[in-house]
């Protein structure tokens, strides 16, 4: 089991990857980034995206659909955001940005995966 | 005002022929009655009934549809067990309501609106009642035609609940299960400056200062503010409940967070505006513990 | 010293960045009257919130001073039950930000960095 800052380290070894951070979305708050920089805010990153995962979790309600969200994909133009709920605590997820020319997607969602599972939040 | 329910046939809706717009009651009597509960606990654990020619078979047998225009029935959901208990005081109910919460059960019997007879775990009579009114959640039915011979419970239900109320806040101003949450908390939270508990009263119930910081004072200041804020939601016309109360001091976040019983966990924490995520969580279970 | 223009536009501005925007004023912290002030709703009596608000700010001020500390108060987030209000102080704290926002349509982090943001590019 990993913690967080272990975790998100994990996360940036990723090819490609340009910034990470755990997310509460019930304040839309980090529990803790890594990367980013001046191309990328992760603050701001995770507060709207808190918005995204709310706003897809409202929808399936109203769907009624009796399901999980794993993952949500977003494909840019140069980047791609990962953003993955952590199955142990509905309340957070994680965040990941990759550049698109240097990751492959597929492998970045299932190291995503295994990392969540691993992960330990105090 | 809402009756007690003796049990009906069924209440059936007539708007279609699948069993969705079913609410039945087990336990037919036959009067016409108001469902204050839509479910026996049990009952709806099966799966739904096939339909037969005048009504459907069920597990407990044939049961025969009867429409039912009058009457209400509905699943209520009250933040408070004492509420629940004065539905049924006040409208001189008779039955069993029974409380679950996870694999923990407890029943309380009225005869009339009295309690009369109650068991929790071991606990019989008054002690049950207390017992069940510390639980802050779970679900609850009501057996109308169940009657209790025993007679456990000798006093008025206005004085069962009045000593089970004075009883929870007494616990809440206990010390030692704090103690143990705050203790729990200055583990988890590096730079903790200091986290008080104080009671409804604005009195220090238990403080943890890992850095020499005292709160312990602040108390009655802490309670002015929440007095401030309720005025002011009340003049706007609002009755908004504060969840948590946020102060960032450049290198020191201070959360402010109203626990029941009118309690008040106020956090110190060294820590930038970066971190106020993990100070939160952090309080968030403690809140939980503490109940 | 800002203007009634200037301070208008910034409540505009963090009005765009967000939605769920209820109510925002600026306030005078020791008269309790607004400078500023804008909001989306009829029901929402601006006024006798900032009021309010500037109590509320110099209970906790005096709260800071009785415990000792040196640094002064930033900002306040209350979460509320449907709502989320957040104060913000100016430097020199003489005048502080009072913001309303609806629970459901945002949250706390966008509402804190849409306010950071604007109210550092006015008192800078």
């Amino acid at each position: 089991m990993a913690n967080v800052k272990e975790s998100l380290e994990k996360i940036m070894q990723s090819e490609g990857a340009v910034g990470a951070c755990v997310v509460d979305s019930s304040s839309g708050m980090m529990l803790g980034s890594i990367g980013g920089g001046a191309g990328l805010n992760i603050e701001i990153a995770a507060a709207g995206n808190t918005e995204v995962v709310r706003a897809k979790r409202k929808t399936m309600r109203s769907l009624n659909l009796n399901d999980q969200i794993e993952d949500i994909l977003i494909t840019l133009g140069k980047q791609y955001h990962i953003i993955r709920l952590c199955a142990s605590n509905d309340a957070l997820f994680i965040y990941v940005v990759l550049d698109k020319t240097r990751s492959n997607l597929a492998m970045a969602r299932i190291q995503l995966g295994e990392i969540e599972k691993n992960m330990q939040i105090a | 005002m809402i009756g007690l329910a003796a049990g009906v046939k069924a209440s059936y809706h007539p708007l279609g022929s699948t069993a969705n717009n079913w609410n039945i009651d087990r336990y037919a009597s036959g009067d016409p009655s108001i469902v204050v509960s839509a479910r026996t606990l049990d009952f709806f654990d099966q799966a739904p009934p096939e339909p037969t020619a005048g009504g459907f078979k069920h597990a407990a047998g044939d049961v025969e549809l009867i429409q039912r225009p009058e009457g209400f029935s509905g699943a209520i959901s009250l933040p408070l067990l004492p509420d629940l208990i004065q539905i049924y005081t006040v409208s001189l109910a008779n039955g069993a309501l029974t409380i679950r919460r996870g694999a923990e059960r407890g029943t309380i019997w009225f005869d009339h609106g009295e309690m009369v007879h109650a068991i929790c775990g071991e606990e019989i009579g008054e002690e049950a009642v207390y017992r069940l009114l510390q639980w802050h959640n779970g679900q609850f039915s009501l057996d109308a035609n169940a009657r209790s011979e025993i007679r456990s419970i000798e006093v008025s239900w206005q004085n069962v609940l009045m000593e089970g109320c004075r009883r929870l806040d007494e616990a809440a101003k206990d010390p030692g299960p704090a103690t143990h949450a705050l203790d729990a908390l200055a583990n988890e939270l590096t730079g903790l400056r200091a986290v008080a508990l104080f009671d409804a009263e604005g009195e220090l119930i238990a403080q943890k200062s890992p850095l020499g910081f005292n709160l312990g004072d602040i108390g009655p200041a802490l309670l002015e503010m929440f007095r401030l804020h309720a005025e002011a939601m009340r003049a706007l016309g609002g009755r908004s409940v504060v969840l948590d109360c946020f102060w960032t001091l450049g290198d020191q976040v201070h959360l402010i967070r109203p626990l029941r019983q009118g309690r008040m966990l106020h956090v110190a924490v060294d820590a930038t505006a970066a971190q106020l995520a993990l100070v939160r969580r952090a309080v968030e279970k403690v809140a939980e513990e503490l109940g | 010293m800002s203007t009634e223009k200037q301070l208008d536009d910034m409540i505009r501005s963090i009005e765009g960045e967000m939605t769920g925007f209820i109510a925002a004023s600026v306030v005078d912290l020791e008269s309790g009257m607004t400078l500023a002030a804008r909001t989306s709703r009829t029901d929402f009596d601006l006024a006798v919130a900032s009021a309010y608000n500037s109590e509320l700010v110099k209970q906790k001020l005096k709260i800071v001073k009785a415990l000792g500390l040196k640094t002064t108060l930033e900002d306040m987030l209350l979460t509320l039950g449907d709502q989320l209000h957040l104060i913000k102080l100016f430097p020199g704290g003489h005048t502080f930000l009072y913001l309303a926002a609806d629970r459901a349509s945002t949250n706390l982090a966008i509402v804190r960095n849409a306010v950071n943001k604007h109210v550092a590019t006015l008192t800078s």
